[in-house]
């Protein structure tokens, strides 16, 4: 053993920083939220800030439906946006397997183990007025409408604004002005 | 932000993370969730461990992801460093430019069981079988992440991949906009200056780096300084293009150059002790160039396409230099074929040509040699039950110039019963080829004076190792592993992972014969060569968690075992030799816990305690004892585009040693305690 006589003040001064640096966290109070609640707030705005064509909704009162496809670990964040109202329509929440189920949904969230088959989806999507989103790595790259992405340790999102005329969606100036993609050079590190 | 909002958003977190389960009816009691606008969230700060975990969740194999984040707050100053965040990982820093670095097992400067890519390119040394860290490097800042991966990687990834795969990935050039400027200096980093600039051009963006840097002396047992300094310089740029036609173009590449000391203990013949110091200066530099294109066909599969070509000079004044080119190029196909499989395949080939000038202590002869190496691989991840059960098959069939063909397979299966579970297993077989040095060097290894222990004649022995004499084969190994992952709720996740590793035909040495040497003094000369008569086994296990006990709050703490057994299958006592230096090279134990707070949006506190346990039997030349050392960073924003952080690294003692230098004659060193600041300003 290497104990030598320099250790333990250092020692007792990083435990007393540490103690009086976690005193002073609790006191400074901020704004945090678990990762999934975060996404799931995010899908809710972009359902806000995004227009479809009144043809997808089957009736004036039909729900604005959010699907999730694949593991994600956001199921109950987002179960949690049920029947909120977007839109002057109340929020429905479905899990999906198939393009084909997908096809009545307004929002897909592709899940994070849907990375192998992400080409696939997006190219069976391409088309429909659906607007698609995951945190899935070069997402809009791939074809997909907005991307949420990590960034100083907040989240972030991209927009691909081609994806968006493809799927006959009108998304918000708000929205694009806060896309880290599109906004300007000055705002970028927001 | 108004207060309201935020102290039940603070609240409610605190309960979530005390249930450690999220669920929907706690959610439906807060309102205050829709009402954050966009710009409110954007600037909520993340939590939870969910994210990394998720991804992994979906992997059969021992995988664990270093982000950018993690090597910034562990106050990390190069790669090797920052590999210390991984479970099952040994990292012995020998000096202050110079690291041993291994997965399970068989740790020394040249690990050769373990492969490292950076952005897709091998950074194994085919000369050292192993990887130079002081040669390798990049800005720090542009890593996205590291992913290590334990356990054979040979299938996916190619010969020398027998203990583990790191890969590291460095951001994309839209990711790294704008300027970056880092200036840093203390008492062992003693300065540190990198700028990075990231703009658009066409369909893409691009960014150019550079940095530059001077660290300070390590300190030998008696606290005096070595030679080990270390003034490295290094320019790289990265571009990254989406094309109209969906092609997704990258190109990267650059230049470094580097001085590196070192004292070596040579083998002197006139000298009583058998050495004399010797301080040697190495040199480094070289250029690479890299480029990647990925598209997709008609019928989705996706294509990629890669080639580079590297080219590097490390000389040791005086005694050795060698020259190397590589070029590479890799071709990989990934297509959905039904509902069930999922397969990959690809084909690679590299050559790789090096002129050698070496003296007297280190000879390698021939002093040009060029070796080609061909591969294909093929991977099925086949769905057994769909989102419950998988199985994956590949196999990599892999030609080189020294030991022929080789097959690699493996086999894995996971099981996912729920969305947070995962229990996974594998056996898989990988190789290790032999080196160039191992096939062609001959090295004056040490001087035993008249009458020193294992001496009993008059005349000193000079002990020379030399090139093999009949053909090394490849170093096998089989290896088993079992994991199990598990996502408690948001704020805790836990992986393990167990493996029993049986080596075989690793190479070891013989004896050769004695001859006298009519010299002035006269001495005696013992050959010795290198064979493959070594076997082993190791089994261990890694604990690794990842805990929020409070939102702002991180814990993690990880548990490394290893249990290494070697024996020699000739009995020949330079044999023995070898297994006594295999035996003394990891750690049973280690233990790392690191403690991450954000204390309020602008200030971040980070604590990292890690312990080693000893290395060789008590007495044993080498012996290094356990240790146990700590990091702390704090770090203050300003402003949001400027961050001021001050680190200590080491802290508990004055100095200590990691590790005794093995293969090349370097002298022992200990680490000391270093304190640095450090300055980040984007703009």
């Amino acid at each position: 053993m290497r104990l030598r006589v320099h250790r333990w003040p250092v020692l007792a001064l990083a435990i007393a920083i540490a103690v009086v640096a976690a005193a002073g966290a609790v006191a400074s109070a901020q704004t945090t939220l678990s990762e999934a609640q975060a996404k799931a707030a995010f899908i809710l705005n972009f359902a806000r800030y995004v227009e479809w064509p009144e043809r997808v909704f089957p009736t004036r009162d039909a729900p604005l439906l959010i699907c999730l496809l694949g593991r994600d670990g956001l199921g109950s964040a987002v179960a949690a946006l049920e029947s909120r109202q977007v839109q002057g329509r109340a929020i429905a929440v479905r899990r999906v397997a198939s393009v084909d189920e997908m096809r009545a949904c307004q929002v897909v969230f592709v899940g994070e183990s849907e990375e192998r088959r992400l080409a696939l989806t997006l190219r069976g999507l391409a088309g429909q007025p659906i607007l698609t989103v995951s945190d899935l790595d070069g997402f809009i790259d791939a074809g997909g409408a907005i991307g949420l992405v990590h960034g100083d340790g907040r989240l972030q999102f991209e927009v691909n604004r081609q994806a968006l005329e493809q799927a006959q969606l009108k998304a918000s100036s708000n929205l694009l002005k806060l896309a880290r993609n599109l906004a300007d050079i000055s705002g970028r590190n927001r | 932000m108004k207060l309201k909002p935020l102290l039940s958003v603070l609240m409610r977190s605190l309960c979530m993370a005390g249930m450690l389960t999220l669920s929907a009816a706690a959610s439906t009691e807060s309102p205050e969730l829709d009402d954050m606008s966009l710009e409110d969230l954007l600037n909520v700060e993340i939590t939870g461990a969910a994210r990394k975990s998720q991804h992994l969740n979906d992997v059969a194999a021992a995988v664990f992801v270093i982000s950018r984040e993690d090597i910034e707050r562990s106050g990390a100053t190069s790669i090797p460093e920052a590999l210390r965040l991984a479970p099952g990982v040994a990292v012995a820093r020998l000096a202050n430019n110079r690291w041993a670095v291994s997965v399970r097992g068989f740790n020394s400067r040249f690990s050769n069981k373990l492969l490292v890519m950076m952005d897709g390119r091998s950074i194994y040394s085919p000369l050292f079988s192993g990887v130079l860290w002081e040669d390798n490097d990049t800005l720090l800042e542009d890593i996205d992440r590291i992913e290590v991966i334990r356990g054979p990687g040979a299938a996916m990834w190619g010969a020398n991949a027998v203990n583990g795969v790191i890969n590291i990935i460095t951001r994309r050039a839209r990711d790294t906009q704008g300027g970056l400027l880092v200036a840093a200096g203390g008492s062992e980093e003693r300065g540190l200056a990198a700028l990075r600039y990231g703009g658009e051009s066409g369909d893409g963006h691009f960014r150019v780096w550079g940095k530059a840097f001077a660290r300070d002396e390590a300190v030998t047992p008696e606290g005096r300084y070595a030679n080990d300094y270390w003034r490295a310089g290094r320019l790289g740029f990265r571009g990254d293009w989406v094309m109209g036609d969906g092609h997704r173009l990258t190109l990267s590449g650059q230049a470094f150059s580097g001085v590196t000391g070192d004292t070596w203990r040579l083998p002197d013949l006139r000298s009583p002790s058998g050495v004399t110091l010797s301080d040697v200066r190495q040199r480094e530099k070289g250029v690479h160039l890299l480029g990647r294109d990925e598209w997709m066909l008609a019928g989705g599969s996706e294509m990629a396409v890669q080639a580079y070509v590297d080219t590097t000079e490390i000389e040791i004044v005086g005694a050795f230099r060698e020259r190397r080119t590589t070029a590479d190029i890799d071709f990989q196909q990934r297509m959905l074929l039904g509902d069930n499989h999922d397969l990959i395949w690809g084909l690679g080939y590299r050559y790789s040509h090096d002129v050698i000038d070496s003296g007297e202590f280190i000879s390698i002869r021939p002093d040009s040699r060029g070796f080609s190496l061909a591969s294909a691989f093929i991977q099925d991840e086949i769905t057994l039950v769909p989102s419950k059960l998988r199985m994956m098959l590949g196999t990599r069939l892999e030609y080189n110039s020294f030991t022929r063909f080789e097959p690699m397979p493996n086999a894995r299966l996971i099981w996912t019963p729920t969305a947070s579970q995962s229990l996974w297993g594998s056996v898989s077989r990988a190789v290790r080829t032999p080196s160039r040095a191992e096939l062609d060097a001959q090295v004056e290894f040490s001087v035993l004076p008249a009458g020193a222990p294992g001496n009993p004649s008059p005349l000193p022995i000079l002990i020379r190792s030399n090139p093999a004499v009949k053909d090394l084969q490849n170093e096998t190994v089989v290896a088993y592993e079992i994991g199990y992952r598990h996502q408690f709720g948001p704020s805790l996740s836990v992986d393990i992972a167990a493996f029993q590793n049986e080596y075989d035909d690793l190479r070891g040495t013989m004896m050769g014969g004695t001859r006298l040497a009519l010299a002035r003094p006269p001495y005696l000369i013992q050959n010795v060569f290198p064979d493959n008569s070594v076997r082993a086994r190791t089994r261990g296990f890694e604990i690794a968690a990842d805990w929020y006990p409070l939102p702002w709050w991180r814990i993690q703490p990880i548990y490394s075992y290893i249990d290494l057994h070697a024996w020699s299958r000739t009995g020949d006592s330079a044999s023995i030799n070898s297994v006594t230096t295999v035996k003394a090279s990891d750690p049973q134990h280690q233990v790392s816990l690191r403690s991450s707070m954000s204390l309020s949006e602008r200030q971040t506190f980070d604590l990292w305690l890690r312990y080693v346990s000893r290395l060789g039997d008590h007495g044993s030349p080498l012996a290094i004892p356990a240790y146990t050392t700590l990091d702390l960073r704090y770090a203050w924003r300003p402003t949001r585009d400027l961050e001021l952080s001050l680190v200590g690294q080491n802290l508990l003692d004055r100095q200590h040693p990691e590790a005794i230098p093995t293969l090349l004659p370097s002298q022992a060193l200990e680490i000391q305690r270093g304190v640095y600041v450090k300055a980040k300003w984007q703009f």
